[in-house]
């Protein structure tokens, strides 16, 4: 019986602790849009696209 | 350039406009960490929907959908003069959608992301925040081909006197005019919140020695026939798909739209064969001239117009003349010649 509740709150405590941690992460957006590192590795600077002189 | 798409952490939690998350907004997948499969379907430009915007801004986006940054009925009504009715149907469908409107400004433009010009992306304003205004970052983009370059003097010349004072674009066109107030302008021209001289340089705060000069023009010659520091970028033989040429140019002459007074005037790049590739004509071509009345953004107290008369009233040396005229221009343009009378 004593290892039963015991078995039980142990689930509990990793089920709690797996929902705050998934509940704390940051979407993929977040992730990425925050973090200089990763944005200098994925943004690729365009090909120089030329074009006329502009409006205005 | 990365930098432009980095968005400040601090913001998520401050900045209410986030509290619903990313997709919101910009559509994708949060989901995943794969870029390509978190781009799917995103929407780059969110604020180009109004609806938007507007679950807030209600006010705001109500005028602004009629403005002319959001709507650029004043490109269509500046050319439309030269068309039949069959062929402005044909320039709506063809090219006006396509091309001229797709340089409407939405919300963001102004407030969040520069908007992408000839392939320059400056990207965020700064990490995301919805910034009232920084001229530098979105006004110089669209507008870079003429006024803001001529205002800061980049283009060459005396930068303008007002920039010069720490002014920048919003100091005189202020959010009243660029939201708009509902009602629909055919040009910008004809908006009833457009800066004019007028509204901080009052009549009687002038010198002794310039209320005669101001006297003796009144009603005659607008500010800038006199205050524009010199050359600014004229345009020449623009080609759909092609752009057109430029060249730096002073010229003064007759105001197409109000024919008693003399002012600045650009050319206007429209050739005969502008609109070929949409097989547009421009049955009515000459009705409209190459020159409209333009307002330099680079403004001087003194220049060589204020220091002598002669420079107008003798050498006439800035004036339209026949000879100088766009060859195979339009026949409007004649008439927007003329000679300031001579003086001893």
């Amino acid at each position: 019986m004593k290892i039963g509740i015991k078995l039980v709150v142990v689930l509990l405590f990793l089920f709690t602790a797996g929902f705050l941690w998934a509940a704390s992460k940051d979407s993929g957006c977040v992730t990425c849009h925050t973090n200089e590192t990763i944005m200098k590795s994925l943004v690729k600077p365009p090909l120089d696209a030329g074009g006329g002189e502009g409006e205005g | 350039m990365y930098k432009g798409f980095v968005v400040e952490r601090g913001l998520l939690e401050k900045d209410p406009h986030f509290g619903e998350g990313c997709a919101s907004c910009h559509q994708g997948d949060e989901g995943v960490m794969d870029k390509e499969k978190a781009h799917g379907g995103l929407v780059r430009r969110p604020s180009n929907d109004l609806k938007i915007c507007g679950q807030c801004h209600t006010e705001a986006v109500d005028t602004y959908k009629k403005s002319l940054h959001y709507t650029t009925h004043g490109l269509r009504e500046g050319v439309k003069g030269r068309f039949s009715g069959e062929e402005l149907k044909a320039f709506d469908g063809k090219v006006f959608e396509k091309s001229c409107n797709s340089c409407h400004a939405s919300c963001g433009d102004c407030h969040v992301k520069s908007p992408i010009v000839s392939g320059v992306n400056l990207g965020l304003i700064n990490g995301h925040r919805f910034v009232k205004k920084d001229e530098g970052k979105t006004c110089s983009l669209c507008h870079g081909g003429r006024v803001y370059t001529e205002f800061t003097g980049e283009y060459g010349g005396n930068a303008d006197v007002h920039y010069q004072k720490g002014m920048m674009c919003a100091s005189c066109h202020k959010k009243e005019e660029m939201h708009g107030d509902g009602s629909v302008y055919a040009s910008r021209r004809d908006v009833k919140q457009k800066p004019a001289c007028l509204n901080c340089h009052k009549p009687g705060s002038d010198s002794d020695q310039s209320k005669a000069a101001h006297g003796k023009h009144k009603d005659k010659l607008s500010c800038y026939a006199c205050h524009s520091a010199g050359s600014y970028r004229n345009c020449y033989n623009c080609h759909l798909g092609e752009g057109a040429k430029s060249e730096p140019g002073f010229i003064l002459g007759l105001n197409p739209r109000d024919m008693k007074t003399a002012t600045t005037l650009r050319v206007i790049p429209t050739v005969r064969n502008t609109f070929k590739k949409a097989g547009i004509k421009m049955e009515k071509f000459d009705a409209l001239p190459n020159y409209w009345d333009a307002a330099p953004h680079n403004i001087r107290k003194r220049t060589d117009r204020t220091r002598s008369c002669d420079v107008c009233h003798k050498e006439n040396k800035y004036f339209l003349k026949k000879e100088a005229l766009i060859k195979d221009g339009s026949k409007a343009n004649e008439k927007l010649i003329s000679q300031p009378q001579k003086i001893n």
